[in-house]
């Protein structure tokens, strides 16, 4: 895109992201879903861990949205099983920069830390 | 209610602009929310889950209601600025806090329960001090008003001052700006009834004497008319002729006519009027030691009654301090005066001149009971720390997670600083909760507290949760908080750094200094509870006593009033007798009665010592034989189901001839004629009527056995008593009784009341009815006061001692887990480890039950005057108190001895 280089430096004022935002990322990184659909895939990847109700997940698009992390999809994946009050979400280019970024940045401090915490007690 | 109106419930608190762009979906997906919680698992858990949803949503409304609002916080759309912003920042910790505390629900609901003891028992205790100490008195400016009081040289009690002493008092118009005097009824501490006829309602008010400026000191106007002046007297005497009212009684019994001003009213046989009307809630608030009322209905001016004594010092005095002095000022001021009396003077006040003292009114009001209150506090403070202590110790006892959690926060970089702010803010979320309970507690108790409170504080009748209350149950709220939040940071983490815990396997969660002080603390307070348990089962046992108690009549359904009669238009003989025996047949024919008479003492209120009886004059000089007589109508036996062993009641009639009749009970009878009827005979009766007259020595004629009842009082069976009729002793004011027809209630019985004596233009009310079982419960109305108040202290008590417990038993088996583990590992079973745990708390328990029953035995004595058909010293009692402390301590320990009983060897010995 050509709006590339000020976005980064953007991208990397929006860090660190909460829990919550960035299972939402996470969830939305492998395609367009709707709004149970980002609970249930959050509550997957995070292996139940995490399980947004409803006030905190559009809680959390709203501010993600507003942010111009994530932005509603015009395309509908599966218009056989549509209903038309479903808004689906999909990640802009800054969302998935930013996902990418804090994703590093996590990986990165996890290793720092393991090497302190916890490594061989388990 | 449904998912789907729940959803629609919830949506409406979010903001519309949230509303608008994802309504419909959040509706949907809370309902998808709402029907799994019931799939996922059993019902048990179906109301958590969803309740949480319901929170969830809630606060995000909140959240996103807050973004709308404040731009600057919420429109921050990133973690990162939003944790920049102070009230993000705040509303991270808070939300922390909530996510961990509701995670572990058993510790948080003993730490706010036991905050709620505390904070709400100190609640009480301001909202006493408040009301009775601290708030402002009701007048204008009332910090310039002091109650003024001589003490001669040598230390004599004077209550007041003397008129002389008063008048110059008020010339220093260059110390005071008011002086005004009360004064009590003839230099007695007694309030002054008096009869008020003439208007609509007859009754008997509380009247009261004051100066004329008595009420300018005071800041008080009258509403309507004038104030007393010095010109409300009559010719010669200097009686005072002008009455104020209250506006309670010129609303209650004048109508609140505006017209009243000037109008006449009869006070005790006299003509008086009306110059004025007082504004609503006047109240005459001095140390109740001085014998002031609080309040009075007729207000009328103290004159200076020639002849009075000049050194009688009977006049209770209050001041108006001038705005440019202060009290030392005064004070100087006083002293000169004195001195000056005492040179003018020197025989009055001994052998130096007396002092004046010049006390702030507010604390003169309070003076008597300043230690009760002082106690009062110190003692609330001590439950305050001790609950603050315990939370410390719950917190200590909590899962290992939580700390480990705390050391992860740390090792991640978290600030020492940050992790105490974490544990500040989760200890002041308990507070809150602990505020919202204690609040709730002094709401609920305070009506309690003020009839407990009535005959030991003045003001007693304003004590009220009101803002200061609240106020200062925020800053004990956050003194708790605080306080425990510095306990659990001291105990919990006793130097060394977190991570250095939690890689070495942090075997000791805190160091063992503060062991001991913990035992010690739980052994007190253990001890405590059983005091307070055995109080409460001693009071318990003696209000149930008491009304199981056979009185010798049936006070249930009986209503009682007392009527007096006006006696200047009654003549003595039949009319004075016929008066009250056609009231109480009036009233008897009402449909809401049953039957109706009356008795001059009221029963369990006693009634007049005889000075002797006998068969002859000669027996009735020569013993000393106790009895009681009271005055009947005709009815009463009847009335008060009281049986009559032999003979017949009084007849109605005016009896034709004088001979004396009564009606004797059964020990009378049994003890002049044991073994005979006593019908017919004849008795002689001293009744020593003040005077010792031939009259008061009479020869009566039995004409019925009563049998006995319990006239003295609930307590014991009392003495003989004898029943004389009326027309024989004619007193002028009798206290009927009447019982309730079957489909009457209380409130119709009052009304019928009325309707009857309002007819009657000679019939005075002195006190328009209530239920007899009241009257005779009033005996033990404080002794059921008392044991509620015992039950609640003593539940809290319990409480305490269980969350005190709890905290150091679980402490003290994870600090023993690798001795648990080695135990295991060599064969233990985990009934053994169950038992080690439970062990240490028995142990525990009965040393602070040992310690309590020592000190139950000494301070029940001090209830042994209260108590009845119960000794202070009551074995069942005791070991029902001391038992329910080993339950306490053994369910406070059942949770860590299971835990402790479920550790895994290995993992213990390697872990920890």
């Amino acid at each position: 895109m050509a709006m590339n280089a000020p976005i980064s430096t953007h991208a990397l004022e929006l860090l660190p992201l909460s829990n919550r935002h960035y299972l939402v990322l996470v969830a939305l990184a492998s395609g367009t879903r709707h709004g149970y659909a980002v609970k249930k895939e959050i509550r997957r990847i995070s292996d139940g861990a995490s399980d947004p109700g409803a006030g905190s997940l559009y809680r959390s698009i709203r501010q993600l949205t507003e942010a111009r992390l994530i932005e509603e999809a015009p395309e509908r994946p599966d218009p056989a099983l549509d209903d038309e009050r479903r808004v689906y979400f999909r990640l802009t280019d800054l969302g998935r920069e930013v996902l990418e970024l804090e994703t590093s940045r996590l990986r990165r401090f996890v290793d720092a830390t393991s090497r302190v915490v916890g490594g061989g007690d388990r | 209610m449904n998912g789907h109106r729940w959803a629609q419930a919830v949506l409406r608190l979010f903001p519309g602009s949230f509303r608008e762009q994802y309504g419909p979906a959040f509706v949907r997906h809370f309902i998808a929310d709402w029907e799994e919680a019931s799939s996922i698992s059993g019902r048990r858990h179906e109301w958590q889950r969803r309740l949480r949803l319901l929170v969830e949503a809630v606060g995000s409304a909140a959240l996103e209601r807050v973004a709308v609002a404040v731009p600057w916080c919420g429109s921050s759309n990133t973690a990162r600025q939003y944790r920049r912003s102070a009230l993000g920042g705040i509303m991270l910790d808070l939300a922390s806090a909530a996510r961990d505390l509701w995670r572990s629900p058993g510790y948080t609901s003993a730490a706010a329960i036991t905050l709620s003891a505390g904070i709400g028992i100190t609640a009480v205790a301001f909202t006493i001090i408040e009301s009775v100490a601290l708030r402002e008195l009701p007048y204008p400016d009332a910090g310039q008003l002091a109650a003024v009081r001589i003490v001669p040289h040598d230390g004599r009690l004077w209550h007041g001052l003397s008129w002389g002493e008063f008048e110059q008092l008020e010339r220093r118009t260059d110390i005071f700006s008011g002086v005004g005097g009360i004064r009590p009824n003839y230099g007695e501490v007694l309030p002054i009834d008096l009869d008020v006829t003439g208007v609509d309602r007859p009754e008997k008010v509380q009247g009261i004497e004051v100066t004329t400026g008595l009420l300018p000191t005071l800041g008080v106007s009258p509403i309507l008319g004038r104030s007393i002046t010095a010109d409300d007297r009559d010719g010669d005497g200097g009686e005072a002729l002008g009455y104020l009212v209250s506006h309670e009684y010129w609303t209650r019994a004048l109508g609140a006519d505006a017209s009243v001003i000037g109008k006449r009213l009869t006070v005790e046989h006299r003509d008086k009027t009306i110059v004025g009307v007082l504004p609503p809630d006047i109240r005459l608030l001095l140390d109740p030691r001085d014998g002031v009322p609080v309040r009075a209905d007729l207000w009328t001016r103290a004159y200076h009654i020639v002849g009075d004594n000049a050194d009688t010092h009977y006049l209770r005095t209050v001041v108006r301090l001038r705005e440019d002095l202060d009290l030392d000022q005064a004070r100087a001021a006083l002293a000169a005066m004195a001195l000056s009396w005492f040179e003018e003077r020197p025989d009055t006040y001994g052998e130096g001149p007396a002092r004046i003292e010049l006390t702030p009114l507010k604390k003169h009001l309070t003076a008597g009971v300043r230690p009760l209150l002082t106690a009062l506090g110190v003692a609330v403070t001590l439950v305050l720390l001790i609950s603050c202590a315990n939370v410390g110790s719950l917190a200590l006892a909590r899962s290992r997670a939580r700390e480990r959690d705390l050391a992860v926060r740390q090792a991640l970089g978290a600030s020492t600083l940050r992790v105490a702010r974490l544990v500040l803010v989760e200890s002041l979320v308990l507070a809150a909760i602990g505020a919202v309970g204690g609040l709730a507690l002094a709401a609920i108790s305070v009506s309690a507290v003020r009839a407990l409170a009535s005959d030991v504080l003045p003001r007693a009748n304003e004590i009220n949760v009101g803002a200061g209350t609240v106020v200062f149950t925020l800053g004990a709220t956050v003194l708790a908080g605080s306080l425990a939040a510095g306990l659990i940071l001291l105990q919990g983490r006793g130097g060394g750094h977190l991570v250095d815990q939690l890689r070495h396997g942090a075997r000791l969660a805190g160091s063992r200094k503060g062991a001991g002080g913990r035992r010690a603390l739980t052994i007190i307070q253990t001890a405590v509870a059983v005091v307070l348990l055995v109080g409460a089962g001693l009071m318990l046992r003696t209000v149930a006593n008491l009304a199981r108690v056979d009185l010798g009549f049936d006070p249930e359904n009986v209503f009682t009033f007392k009527v007096e009669m006006d006696q200047t238009s009654i003549a003595l003989g039949p009319p004075r007798y016929e008066f009250f025996r056609d009231v109480a047949a009036e009233v008897g024919r009402q449909p809401e009665f049953a039957a109706a008479s009356a008795i001059f003492v009221l029963p369990t209120h006693g009634g007049f010592d005889v000075d002797g009886y006998g068969r002859t004059v000669a027996e009735l000089e020569g013993n000393d034989h106790r009895a009681t007589f009271n005055v009947v109508l005709p009815g009463y036996f009847e009335t008060m189901r009281i049986p009559l062993i032999e003979g017949r009641d009084f007849f109605p009639a005016w009896p034709a001839s004088a001979d004396g009749e009564v009606i004797i009970d059964e020990q009378i009878a049994e003890r002049l004629w044991p073994g005979e009827s006593a019908l017919g005979r004849s008795l002689w009766i001293d009744f020593d009527m003040q005077n010792p007259t031939p009259v008061d020595r009479v020869l009566a004629r039995v004409v019925a056995v009563a049998s006995h009842t319990r006239q003295d009082g609930i307590r014991d069976l009392g003495t003989p008593q004898i029943y004389v009729p009326h027309w024989h002793r004619p007193f002028w004011g009798m206290n009927f009784v009447g019982r309730v027809a079957e489909r009457a209630t209380v409130g119709d019985a009052a009304r019928a009341v009325e309707r009857v004596v309002d007819a009657d233009v000679d019939a005075i009310f002195t006190h328009s009815g209530r239920e007899l079982t009241s009257v005779i419960m009033a005996e033990s109305h404080d002794g059921r006061l008392l044991s509620r108040v015992l039950a609640v202290f003593s539940g809290l008590a319990l409480l305490l001692s269980a969350t005190g417990l709890y905290g150091v038993i679980s402490y003290s088996a994870r600090q023993r887990t690798q001795e648990i583990g080695i135990r295991k590992a060599t064969g233990a079973r985990g009934r053994d480890i169950v038992w080690l745990v439970v062990r240490n708390a028995l142990w525990l328990s009965g040393a602070g039950v040992a310690v309590g029953i020592a000190g139950a035995i000494w301070v029940t004595r001090l209830l042994s005057s209260l108590l009845f058909g119960v000794a202070s010293a009551d074995p069942l009692t005791y070991v029902v108190a001391g038992g329910a402390l080993f339950v306490v301590g053994v369910l406070a320990a059942a949770n860590p001895a299971l835990r402790a009983a479920a550790v895994d060897p290995i993992q213990a010995l390697r872990a920890d």
